[in-house]
């Protein structure tokens, strides 16, 4: 392509925190109506590249051009209204403004002129017609879902004529259905001449979304690639700077006697007459889109939520758990969808975090045995492989994959027989995926019953000795490893 | 010189620390009779009450509640040990025992509210205040209990050893709270339900349980200011505590428990009491009007947390 259709150009920008290097020099070109994925793992600085481009952190070296004028020296909100804006992982809405007040947020007001309400709601309503969306203008951001939400935002960058938008995560928390309508709309942003650079850890997506694929190790840009050049497994291999044989570990183990029995469970309104039952050895999987009913399943096992009927056996005795604490002595582990809201006690270190809820096993006289639990937490952390920067850190310091694996050592402390997880790997990088799925196989060989739920399609099937297909609350199908394929699983769950 | 460093920067307390000692520097350098061994004592006897009443509810606050309640809590208990000692009726032991349980009791009706109705803390106790001063009222009639037991005098204006009685509570009552926050498992949960309640909750910790014995251990301890300062009076009286609950609270964010829950330190809350004391103290010695004490105070409380925000960020870059 001509160097004038070049929107945006990185030149070797370099960024270091407290001394340690960020960015390493890196090089990136962006040109009009390209749809662009910034791939790596956790902490491989794509996010802090994003900062840069928004003029949140100014780099230490190097230079950012749009549109052949240098950013530098120029404030956030002048970056935004040159045309560059962010949607971030968590959406930045008023929930309690309606969607057109959302909307022109900050801009009621332009020189001379200040904006009526209907005027706003006209706009856009405009907007929105000419996008074919089909969202209340009116409505409270509150009551929308997070789909909507994010389209709220990315229709507000639109309206303020962005030419460049930057997406992180767009799809992490959207179900299979508002991902086909987030393509449909990305695409056509596209085709206006918008330009979009999105992260992602879905494979799959970013080689569906995007025209060019750039790497990021380490703070190093490891190239830029077309999707002709690379493959998923070439993608991840140079994600994280070595070969890896296969993506999804295999392991055949003996399924052994029924752990858990299910008959005709219900939790009204979440789901009705469930029935299964999960083996030693086995990992069945439930699959179903976001709000379906599968995290329910999982939630009322292990006594977050309660069940309406039906009964429930844990290895031949009927067993219904009041609350988690329950569930726990039982045997249980569950770890939540959710590691922000569900797991993770933010301002506590990785031993905190992993002895919760379990110090009665340490309990000496009145006090926490404070050495036992340290032991067991470090033993822990260097089985599952924890990387932490320093000792005592807070927990909300490590990534995600780091503070997924302190979850499971959480769990594992316990040595239950019976593990409910519910998004294991949800918005981890790949090493840490493998690295869990690893895991669980090793489970799965020492006889623990594994109830596996997911929304990546291609890992729960991967995992799965067996896939239960839940829709709307009813159990749809069951599937065979043998007998379960992308297209039947997804055919079941759109039902 | 570098575990000085250390302690100021690395420990939690240590930014509340350092304030204290520039304020009392500050007074010793503009009168001679602020830093005498008579006036630390005064001090001392001074928020014994205020600081037993702040170790209990900074369990509350890192629990991620608040207990409004507590000025009138000291009010129905303060008028409950003076019937129960009025006379000589009872001994002085039966008095005081029956008045914590009192305590632990009105603290538990408060944690049972806020548990079961999962209205937020801060009405629920708004609530139990007024009730608690209008139960204050009934229980007195409106007046002054007075002809109280004379060992109850001496708990609150006696020694033991030179060391006057309620420094000794405070002492005592510091100690308690800080290992029960440090060394055990309940203080443990406590900072965790603050952190993150639900994944406490789904990590199989008692969530209502837990939050059910902060409010009965902050109703404790206002039982005990309650015993200390009608003690100290002689007298049991309805419109006691009038505001204590504020000043208990603003001295547990003084020292460092964050208002959202989930961290503080006992330590730091006896400093910030010592801070909001020490200052009340050094205003008077140099003669600055009591209006004036009021607007300075309150200045101080927002600057303190303005300060420690920025120490905060300043210590990250150390």
């Amino acid at each position: 392509m001509a160097e004038q259709d070049c929107l945006l150009k990185i030149k070797g920008i370099s960024l270091a925190f407290s001394g340690t290097p960020i960015l390493k020099s890196v090089d990136l070109s962006l040109y009009q109506g390209e749809i662009h994925a910034l791939v790596g793992e956790n902490g491989a600085g794509k996010s802090s590249l994003f900062k840069c481009i928004l003029g949140i952190i100014s780099p230490s070296q190097g230079e950012i051009i749009f549109l052949n004028e240098s950013l530098s020296g120029y404030s956030i909100r002048d970056i935004l209204r040159k045309g560059i804006s962010m949607i971030h992982q968590e959406l930045m809405l008023i929930p309690e403004l309606t969607v057109a007040e959302n909307i022109f947020l900050g801009r009621e007001i332009t020189p001379g002129k200040r904006m009526r309400l209907s005027e706003i709601h006209q706009a856009t309503t405009d907007l929105f017609r000419e996008y074919d969306l089909d969202i209340p203008v009116g409505a409270f951001v509150k009551d929308l879902s997070i789909a909507h939400q994010q389209i709220i935002e990315i229709m507000r960058s639109v309206s303020q004529k962005a030419r460049l938008i930057l997406m992180d995560e767009p799809t992490s928390s959207l179900t299979e259905k508002e991902v086909v309508f987030f393509r449909q709309l990305i695409f056509r942003l596209k085709s206006e001449g918008i330009s979009i650079v999105f992260t992602s850890h879905k494979m799959d997506e970013v080689f569906d979304f995007s025209d060019k694929i750039s790497v990021l190790r380490d703070g190093e840009m490891v190239g830029t690639f077309s999707k002709e050049e690379v493959d998923p497994m070439s993608l991840v291999q140079k994600m994280v700077g070595r070969e890896m044989k296969d993506f999804y570990p295999k392991a055949v183990s003996e399924v052994g006697q029924a752990i858990i029995s299910v008959n005709d469970l219900s939790c009204v309104p979440h789901f009705e007459h469930v029935n299964f039952t999960l083996h030693a050895g086995e990992v069945l999987g439930l699959s179903g889109l976001v709000g379906a009913g599968r995290s329910d399943i999982g939630q009322v096992l292990f006594g977050v939520k309660i069940k309406t009927s039906g009964t429930m056996y844990l290895k031949g005795q009927e067993f219904n758990p009041g609350n988690p604490s329950e569930a726990l002595q039982a045997g249980l582990g569950y770890l939540g969808e959710d590691r922000k809201e569900m797991g993770i006690i933010p301002e506590m270190n990785i031993t905190e975090n992993m002895s919760l809820g379990l110090l009665d096993a340490y309990r000496k006289f009145l006090f926490i045995d404070q050495e036992k639990e340290s032991l067991d937490a470090t033993e822990m952390q260097s089985r599952l492989s924890v990387h932490s920067a320093k000792e005592g850190q807070q927990i909300q310091n490590l990534s995600g994959g780091n503070q997924q694996k302190v979850l499971f050592g959480r769990i594992l402390l316990n040595n239950p027989e019976v593990l409910i997880l519910d998004e294991p790997t949800r918005g981890i990088d790949v090493m840490s995926k493998f690295e869990i799925y690893t895991l669980i196989l090793s489970l799965k060989k020492q006889g623990k019953a594994i109830l596996l739920i997911s929304s990546d399609l291609s890992e729960l099937l991967a995992m799965s000795d067996r896939v239960i297909v839940i829709s709307k609350g009813k159990q749809m199908a069951e599937l065979s490893r043998d007998n379960a394929s992308p297209e039947k699983v997804l055919e079941f769950s759109l039902h | 010189m570098k575990e000085i460093k250390a302690f100021f920067t690395k420990t939690p307390t240590g930014g509340i620390f350092l304030a204290l000692i520039l304020v009392c520097a500050l007074f010793s350098s503009m009168t001679s009779r602020f830093l005498t061994p008579t006036n630390i004592s005064v001090i001392l006897n001074q928020v014994s009450v205020n600081a037993i009443l702040a170790f209990g509810v900074t369990f509350v606050i890192i629990a991620g509640g608040i207990d409004l309640s507590l000025g009138s809590l000291v009010a129905v208990c303060g008028v409950v040990v003076a019937l129960l000692s009025q006379n000589n009726e009872y001994s002085l032991w039966l008095a005081i025992i029956g008045t914590l349980i009192a305590g632990i009791a009105l603290g538990a009706l408060n944690g049972i509210i806020v548990v079961l109705t999962k209205v937020p803390p801060f009405i629920v106790t708004l609530g139990t205040m007024t009730i608690g001063r209008g139960v204050a009222l009934i229980l007195s009639k409106g007046r002054p209990i007075s002809d109280l037991n004379e060992s109850l005098n001496f708990l609150g204006n006696g020694d033991l050893l030179g060391i006057p009685i309620p420094i000794l509570f405070l002492v005592l009552s510091y100690a308690t709270c800080h290992i029960l926050l440090t060394k055990t498992i309940f203080g443990r949960y406590v900072k965790a339900i603050g952190g993150n309640e639900m994944a406490s909750y789904v990590a199989g910790v008692r969530v209502n349980r837990i939050k059910l014995y902060v409010y009965m251990i902050s109703g404790l301890f206002a039982a005990l200011a309650g015993i200390l300062l009608t003690a100290r009076i002689n007298t049991g009286q309805p419109n006691a505590g009038l505001g204590f609950e504020l000043d208990a609270i603003a001295a547990v964010i003084i020292g460092g428990t964050s208002t959202r829950g989930g961290k503080g330190t006992i330590t730091g809350t006896l400093l910030g009491v010592l801070f909001i004391g020490v200052i009340n103290n050094g205003l008077d010695l140099i003669n600055v009007s009591a209006y004036w004490q009021q607007v300075i105070m309150g200045g101080i409380i927002i600057l303190a947390v303005v300060l420690d925000g920025l120490y905060q960020k300043l210590k990250m870059n150390i």
